[in-house]
């Protein structure tokens, strides 16, 4: 989760960039930001898109040019992106996959579709399998309480899971 | 008595996974209400809202209409709308159903509640976790927009409206209206105080009305309808029909739409959704999402209106209806919100970010076999000190939330939590030592 | 003009005040935490929680508007329930580290603990960790632990510093002030974060460890790095300044001041303080009696007559100024000066003007007179004598090369100086605005009083006595014994200073009778 421990800078500005430079990006965002009336009203689909387009994480650089882009102290992005779960400041797998873990996917078993996960993966919830194809999440919620138990494997929806099918359908991706 | 269904906001939706496109919405009549609606007055729109008595079907039940007079006149600042789409309650999936399936639906009802108080510009904030509905919404908004529907000139009117889609990004607290003002404006989610009402300061300091994505949808129906036909369904407590997500222990999870004076709760449960699984007993069920009081098993014949459910002990709020059955543990069933409330804390007021923890711990340790008896009634007093309805002592209700289930589960589960205190713990966290490391669980922090 | 009743006192207050305004000018103290008058309002502490008639729930009275007839009550059960609620929690986290917290003792959780808390606590979990000994720059020291998030040095840093250089990261109760990654406070008054800080948790690398606070003598005086003249309270203990902080004045510096201005004190344990009087013998200063000394300055100064050149520091006191303008008058001298000086200036505090007292010059007439020159002459005219009241030329060599072929040169100052050292031929030790009373105009035309915080070292005297005994020895004139005299003295003669009294000025100083332009309409 984003809010765990603050990533050292200095070793995560080593990192290279992935992705198009900021300025490939303003093409993008630019019109993103004409729907505000004020500059920073654009933080988060701005945010998005920086993420999506470079790698899933936002680079310490990402998040320097965010700031100067959007005309708002790096503090504030910082403070933004800790806050949002699905903002990751540190690297992820390609994909992200967030497991419910709220009641009603409680109730249908989610525990030991998690369990499955952690153990066919060796990784706790949170981590990144070793092959850094994904990193598997609690999520709180994900409203899809009519497919309990279920996960979201970045933008698709897999519901009514049992320990086997999930890592089924995680495996069928890889 | 056979399962009433009601097909409104959801007539002609395709199955789930699918959008209705602008022409199959056109097809069946899309897009009447609006052109409607613009040869009416603003003031007629917000008069057949207030007549309609539609709620806010976001959880809190405010008239709609009257909301939206509290627009304060000729300020020279822009009026704003924000949709909260932002559909984070455990428990609750019903406004998914709208956006993602008949997104069309809440355009068009934003753009007519946009001309009603006065805006030209509506968000709709959508959770970063329903990608499905904001790719929808975004489809649907440019074909919108390249039909003339939006933009510079709404249907040949020379009116400009635009509707923008605003994505989230993991916050249940931006499903607070003033916190998602926040996140709009591009910061941390965080809860506005009151005054000033958003109304007359919310978005960007200009006035702002926020209605849930429900709500909305049923503003183009009763400008569609008008409002007596409109009021045809539900009561005079709820008029207009209700959709309800039902989940948990129960045979077949699903939503459905409902005339909420017609149908109680205990249908939703074993005509809707089949009943409780496994051929097991109901043991409790909370009606309105993860916030209110869960009822136990003998209050579920009420209608599923405001006013009733209230009534039974707890509220309709938004309509996720979270049924559990007789082996569940209602220790392990709390610590599940708890731990949901504290992670979604946002860590601005005192009593909210600092007690949410407390709880969570106190349930944890009843919950892992540590709990002394005296932690029962200190849980109790833990969830007064923290505040409760009508407390006043947070910013906004994310404490009280947590509150609300802590209360109830202790005051009609109490056996559950003297047993684990006795026992050694949940029986869902024994069975789970038993076979993996002690303690574990998903989530723990 | 809204009329309310709070715990059974019914005031009228102003539209648009707020209940803990108006319990606060009523004299009646509602627990606060985040709110702070100088900025907005965040209700995020919850603390200053207070039952109102009709409403059901307990309101903040940070964000409550008065309104007429509504009565409000801190201190009914409920109220103060709620309170206690609110305390408890505040502690659960906090880390019980008192007896080794820099706070302790200024500590707002420490002062409404003890008033309104409870005295145990039932929670008994291990408690939230976060980051301790965070450097947020080499003046500002950070511990998460201890921070209870009420925002006022995230807003201090927006509202009023007007750099947003802190926000809060992560969420929740991980939720944690922080400068950027990498970064550091930056803005020039990054240090009032500290006082604005209700507890531990942001502390000053300067007095960090220095001392409790309830062992420091506090003397409310007033700063003298700029001619702003912010208020400050002085802090010191061993007859040693410990720290500077500013002190409430509306009419100057609000509740604020500059970070440069709290470092003013650094010299004033310098090794190369003047402990004695020295006359220049042979060509090396040696020490001497003040007898001795005051007797050679004399002399060189009625030897100078009317060909004397004064400097008389912007520095020095209103009183002193007198003084020393009285000399010069008896002298016959035209040629009086003030050396400019420089300090960074903005737009908020800080003047541009390093002399905290050029009003005072000005309205004293420290400048040259008819016919007399000033500092930018040194050099391209020769002086028969020159006398530097509290200044040197350090920082101008060619002036300082021309002075020390004066025949004769009188140097009054708290330190050793390179002017000292190669022009003088009488020095007489004087003291810093640390350890003397007196007043100062600051650049709007406030009198304010600066108040003496330590004694000086050695036999160093005060300015102003100094210069009253220069006047007795050349003019007979009554030497006056205390600043006060000097004040009664001075506001007797000078317009400008007319009925002002001594102890009149108040905390807040007063305004200096300026005199009104030719025609102006009152």
């Amino acid at each position: 989760m984003s809010h765990a421990t603050r990533p050292d800078p200095a070793e995560l500005a080593k990192l290279p960039v992935e992705g198009p430079s900021f300025d490939e990006l303003r093409a993008k965002l630019d019109p993103v930001v004409a729907r505000y009336p004020a500059r920073a009203g654009a933080m988060l689909p701005v945010l998005w898109v920086v993420q999506r387009a470079r790698g899933g994480w936002l680079h310490p650089q990402s998040i320097r040019e965010v700031a100067d882009y959007l005309h708002v102290p790096q503090a504030h992005v910082e403070g933004v992106i800790t806050f949002y779960t699905m903002f990751k400041d540190h690297p992820v797998g390609r994909e992200v996959v967030m497991v419910c873990k709220t009641l009603s996917c409680r109730l249908r078993g989610a525990q030991d579709v998690i369990d499955a996960l952690e153990d066919r993966y060796g990784i706790e919830m949170g981590g990144t399998t070793a092959d850094r194809r994904f990193t598997i999440e609690t999520g709180e919620c994900l409203g899809l309480c009519d497919m309990a138990p279920c996960m979201l494997v970045g933008k698709d929806r897999f519901g009514d899971l049992t320990p086997e099918s999930a890592v089924k359908h995680l495996e069928e991706r890889r | 008595m056979p399962a009433v269904e009601v097909s409104r906001l959801l007539k002609g939706a395709p199955p789930v996974g699918k959008r209705q496109t602008l022409d199959e919405y056109r097809a069946a009549g899309g897009y009447e209400a609006l052109r409607k609606g613009l040869g009416m007055t603003p003031e007629q729109i917000t008069q057949a809202v207030i007549d309609s008595g539609v709620r806010g079907r976001g959880g809190a039940g405010f008239p709609a209409g009257r909301k939206w007079t509290f627009v304060p006149k000729n300020t020279g600042k822009p009026v704003y709308l924000a949709v909260n789409g932002d559909e984070s309650e455990p428990g609750c999936f019903k406004d998914r159903q709208i956006m993602e399936r008949v997104p069309h639906l809440l355009i068009e009802g934003a753009i007519l509640a946009c001309r009603a108080i006065g805006a030209q510009t509506a968000y709709i904030y959508v959770r970063g976790e329903y990608p499905s509905c904001i790719g929808n919404l975004e489809a649907a908004v440019e074909e919108a927009r390249a039909a003339g529907i939006l933009g510079s000139d709404v249907l040949g009117s020379g009116w400009r409206c635009d509707v923008w889609v605003h994505s989230g990004a993991g916050a249940y607290i931006c499903g607070e209206e003033t916190g998602m003002l926040s996140s709009i404006e591009g910061g941390r989610g965080y809860p506005r105080i009151k005054p000033p009402f958003p109304a007359v300061e919310g978005l960007w300091r200009s006035p702002t009305i926020i209605n849930n994505v429900e709500t909305i949808a049923n503003v183009t129906l009763i400008v569609r309808d008008g409002a007596d036909a409109w009021k045809s369904a539900g009561d005079a407590d709820t008029p207009g029909t209700r959709l309800v997500g039902i989940s948990g222990h129960v045979v077949r999870p699903c939503h459905v739409e409902i005339d909420p004076a017609k149908t109680t709760l205990r249908e939703l449960i074993y005509d809707h959704a089949g009943g409780i699984w496994k051929g097991r007993k109901l043991k409790a069920v909370i009606p309105g999402g993860s916030s209110v009081p869960v009822l136990p098993a003998t209050q579920i014949d009420v209608p599923f209106t405001y006013g009733a459910v209230k009534a039974a002990g707890s509220l309709a709020g938004a309509a996720g209806v979270i049924v559990m059955d007789d082996t569940t543990c209602m220790v392990d069933a709390l610590l599940n919100l708890m731990e949901f409330y504290h992670h979604e804390s946002c860590g601005q007021c005192t009593p909210c970010r600092e007690g949410t923890g407390w709880l969570e711990k106190l349930v944890r340790r009843i919950w892992s076999g540590g709990g002394k008896p005296e932690d029962i009634a200190l849980l109790d007093r833990v969830a007064d000190t923290v505040g409760g309805a009508g407390a006043g002592k947070t910013i906004c209700f994310l404490a009280d939330s947590a509150v609300m289930p802590t209360k109830s589960f202790l005051k009609h589960f109490r056996a559950d939590f003297e047993r684990a205190v006795a026992e050694g713990g949940s029986p869902v966290w024994k069975a789970r030592a038993s076979r993996r490391k002690p303690a574990a669980h998903a989530g723990a922090r | 003009m809204p009329k309310l009743t709070i715990d059974g006192k019914t005031m009228e207050v102003p539209k648009g005040a707020t209940v803990i305004q108006a319990a606060r000018a009523a004299g009646i103290e509602i627990p606060h935490y985040c709110w702070h008058p100088g900025l907005s309002v965040a209700g995020n502490c919850r603390i200053c929680l207070v039952e109102v008639e009709g409403m059901p729930t307990l309101q903040i009275a940070c964000n409550l508007l008065c309104a007429d007839n509504m009565v409000v009550r801190t201190q009914s059960e409920k109220a103060k329930g709620g309170r206690a609620d609110v305390m408890e929690l505040l502690l659960i986290n906090h880390p019980l580290d008192c007896p080794i917290c820099d706070q302790a003792g200024e500590c707002k959780l420490q002062e409404y603990s003890f008033r309104i808390g409870k005295d145990r606590s039932s929670f008994d979990f291990p408690k939230v960790h976060k980051p301790k000994h965070v450097r947020f720059s080499d003046k500002v020291m950070f511990d998460a632990e201890r921070c209870i998030l009420c925002t006022r040095c995230v807003r201090f840093c927006a509202e009023v510093a007007k750099r947003d250089e802190l926000d809060i990261v992560n969420r929740g109760d991980r939720n944690e002030i922080a400068v950027k990654r990498g970064g550091e406070l930056e803005n020039d008054y990054q240090m009032n974060v500290i006082d604005v800080c209700p507890v531990g948790a942001l502390t000053s690398m300067d007095f960090r460890f220095k001392s409790r606070v309830w062992f420091l003598e506090n003397a409310k005086s007033v700063c003298s790095g700029c001619s702003r003249g912010c208020n400050v309270t002085v802090g010191s203990r061993w007859n040693r300044v410990l720290r500077v902080i500013p002190r409430e004045n509306p009419h100057v510096n609000q509740w604020w001041m500059c970070d440069a201005g709290r470092f003013t004190y650094k010299g004033n344990d310098a090794d190369t303080r003047l402990g004695a009087p020295m006359i220049r013998k042979n060509g090396a200063l040696a020490e001497c009696s003040w007898d001795e000394a005051l007797d050679a300055a004399a002399k060189g100064l009625r030897d100078a007559g009317a060909d004397l050149l004064a400097l008389v520091s912007g520095r020095l006191t209103n009183e002193e100024m007198w003084l020393a303008k009285d000399v010069l008058a008896h002298l016959g001298t035209p040629h009086r000066d003030v050396k400019p000086r420089a300090f960074a200036k903005d737009d908020f505090l800080r003047t541009g003007d390093g002399n905290p007292n050029s009003r005072g010059a000005a309205l004293l007439g420290i400048a040259p007179g008819t016919g007399g020159s000033g500092l930018t002459s040194l050099g391209s005219r020769a002086f028969r004598g020159a006398a530097l009241f509290g200044e040197d030329l350090d920082d101008r060599p060619e002036a300082l090369e021309a002075l020390s072929k004066c025949g004769f040169v009188l140097v009054v100052g708290s330190h050793e100086t390179e002017t000292s050292r190669r022009a003088a031929h009488v020095v007489l030790p004087g003291v810093t605005p640390f350890e003397k009373d007196g007043t100062y105009v600051n650049v709007s035309g406030r009198v304010q009083r600066l108040a003496r915080s330590v004694i000086a070292p050695g036999e160093a005297w005060p300015d102003w006595k100094i210069l009253g005994a220069l006047r007795a020895r050349l003019t007979g004139a009554p030497a006056p014994r205390t600043p006060a005299d000097a004040f009664a003295e001075m506001c007797a003669a000078s317009p400008a200073f007319s009925g002002l009294p001594w102890n009149g000025l108040g905390e807040h100083g007063a305004d200096a009778r300026t005199p009104e332009p030719a025609g102006a309409a009152r």
